[in-house]
């Protein structure tokens, strides 16, 4: 226990990275999720397959192999192209990755959430003579929120536990500092089941967040049965 | 909090730069869970015996080095990919890996060792693993040895890898793996912190095979790089000048220094 609380530091310093890996990739996976959804539900054939077949390809490859790809491969073929060094740092490399495999996913919940809103309202919308927009953020965003929000919550606690697989580019994370410490001291054992405790804690915390957000947006309507 | 978050995500989408060439800093690619040559200790300080060594040889240059720590699999795609410079990591010289980079003259010896239960009746020779089960970390030399010269179908030596050695070792605890194949100098490392009072020792002796093995560890370049020769001669220096073997002695009862 001794060798537990002198490493605390350093697993603090990883809990730091997790949390900051995962909050930037879940800000930049909502904000591309939500445009692939859009691109998909667009009537142009051109955005709709193209955005279809990435999602698609996205969702059939590991994740690991993404992150990979996306660290080694991305700033190989940038420099063979433009013969610059151009460097993507770890943390860079791994939220785009993690970001990227968000949207993916993210962007199946958000279609999911604009196709369940009833046709007869966006056709009452427009008889009364709203515009575009403000069909898009009055009418379907709000709806196709409240609908997504329990999947969305689903893959923030998915996302939260796949930051670990960044640490292969270098990241120390939460688990690879466990991991360092383990090898180090030869206890790996007390280092996991800390971490294992830390990453609970995590998620005990996000869910009342979550549960909060779902409150908001189902306000004027039933309370939701759970 | 919310400061934070919102500041990190505008820190981590400011990280894509361009970087500036021509400064003079050798970006050494090195391991960050490897005890004694490399490992960080309870404040994240990287120290070891081949940190120690590193130093020393960039001194020699007259270079700035940095450090970056990754997984041992991801150390030559990055050398490739530029994003280091050099790897110091206990990698071993081998004509396989000379095909993708260049390395330096020996630096280390690195001999390599079963790990069992004392008592298990295994030793180097083959033929008491048959039907055992042997693990090692995926990417090394002691994986291309067991594929290579005893594949299961002729040796009957089952083979499991793992992404890093300590879970080679939890596994050789529990008894899912009879051996643990690893270098002599990590494994004791492990034996002399928590494997002999569980039980475990080295078994039979060392395995010669040079053509998988290499003589020893080297440190990696990229191709054509003329970091080699002032490495070369970085590495002459601190043989010569006793430093290697002031830091070998800290960590290890024998000596790895590569033989006149």
């Amino acid at each position: 226990m001794d060798i537990l609380s002198s490493y605390l530091g350093q697993l603090l310093i990883g809990a730091a990275v997790t949390l900051q890996l995962a909050f930037t990739s879940l800000f930049f996976g909502l904000a591309l999720g939500l445009l692939f959804a859009a691109c998909k539900l667009s009537n142009h054939v051109y955005l709709r397959r193209p955005v279809e077949y990435f999602t698609n390809l996205l969702r059939g490859i590991p994740e690991f192999l993404i992150i990979l790809i996306c660290y080694f491969g991305l700033s190989n073929l940038i420099n063979n192209h433009f013969d610059a060094a151009f460097e993507i740092s770890p943390f860079a490399g791994g939220v785009f990755a993690l970001s990227i495999v968000f949207a993916a996913y993210a962007s199946e919940v958000f279609r999911g959430g604009f196709v369940a809103i009833p046709l007869g309202q966006i056709e009452a919308a427009k008889a009364f003579g709203l515009s575009r927009t403000q069909l898009f953020f009055y009418i379907q965003l709000p709806q196709a929120w409240r609908i997504s929000l329990p999947s969305l919550g689903n893959m923030w606690q998915s996302l939260l536990k796949d930051t670990s697989l960044v640490s292969v580019v270098g990241l120390e994370d939460l688990l690879k500092k466990a991991g360092m410490a383990g090898q180090f001291s030869k206890q790996p054992f007390v280092f996991f089941m800390a971490v294992a405790v830390i990453y609970f804690l995590f998620l005990a915390i996000s869910n009342p967040v979550f549960a909060y957000l779902e409150k908001q947006a189902n306000r004027g309507y039933h309370q939701p049965r759970s | 909090m919310k400061r934070s978050i919102l500041s990190s995500i505008i820190a981590g989408s400011l990280l894509l730069t361009f970087n500036a060439q021509a400064e003079q800093v050798v970006k050494i690619g090195t391991l960050s869970d490897y005890a004694p040559f490399e490992y960080k200790d309870a404040s994240g300080k990287l120290m070891g015996m081949e940190i120690e060594l590193g130093d020393a040889m960039c001194k020699i240059m007259k270079v700035k080095c940095e450090y970056v720590t990754m997984d041992f699999d991801a150390l030559i795609p990055a050398l490739k990919a530029r994003k280091i410079d050099a790897v110091l990591a206990q990698m071993s010289i081998t004509d396989e890996r000379k095909k993708v980079v260049d390395f330096t003259d020996l630096f280390t010896l690195a001999p390599v060792q079963y790990v069992t239960k004392t008592g298990a009746g295994i030793t180097e020779n083959p033929t008491t693993l048959k039907g055992k089960t042997v693990g090692v970390q995926s990417g090394t030399t002691h994986e291309s040895y067991l594929k290579t010269r005893l594949p299961k179908a002729k040796s009957g030596i089952e083979m499991k890898t793992y992404q890093s050695l300590d879970q080679s070792w939890l596994d050789l605890e529990s008894g899912r793996v009879n051996a643990v194949l690893s270098d002599t100098t990590v494994a004791y490392d492990w034996i002399a912190k928590t494997g002999k009072s569980k039980g475990f020792d080295f078994a039979g002796k060392p395995i010669i095979d040079a053509e998988i093995f290499g003589d020893g560890t080297g440190i990696a370049v990229r191709k054509g790089d003329p970091l080699k020769t002032s490495f070369n001669m970085a590495i002459k220096t601190v043989l010569s000048d006793g430093t290697f073997a002031a830091e070998n002695k800290k960590v290890f009862p024998f000596t790895i220094a590569p033989g006149k």
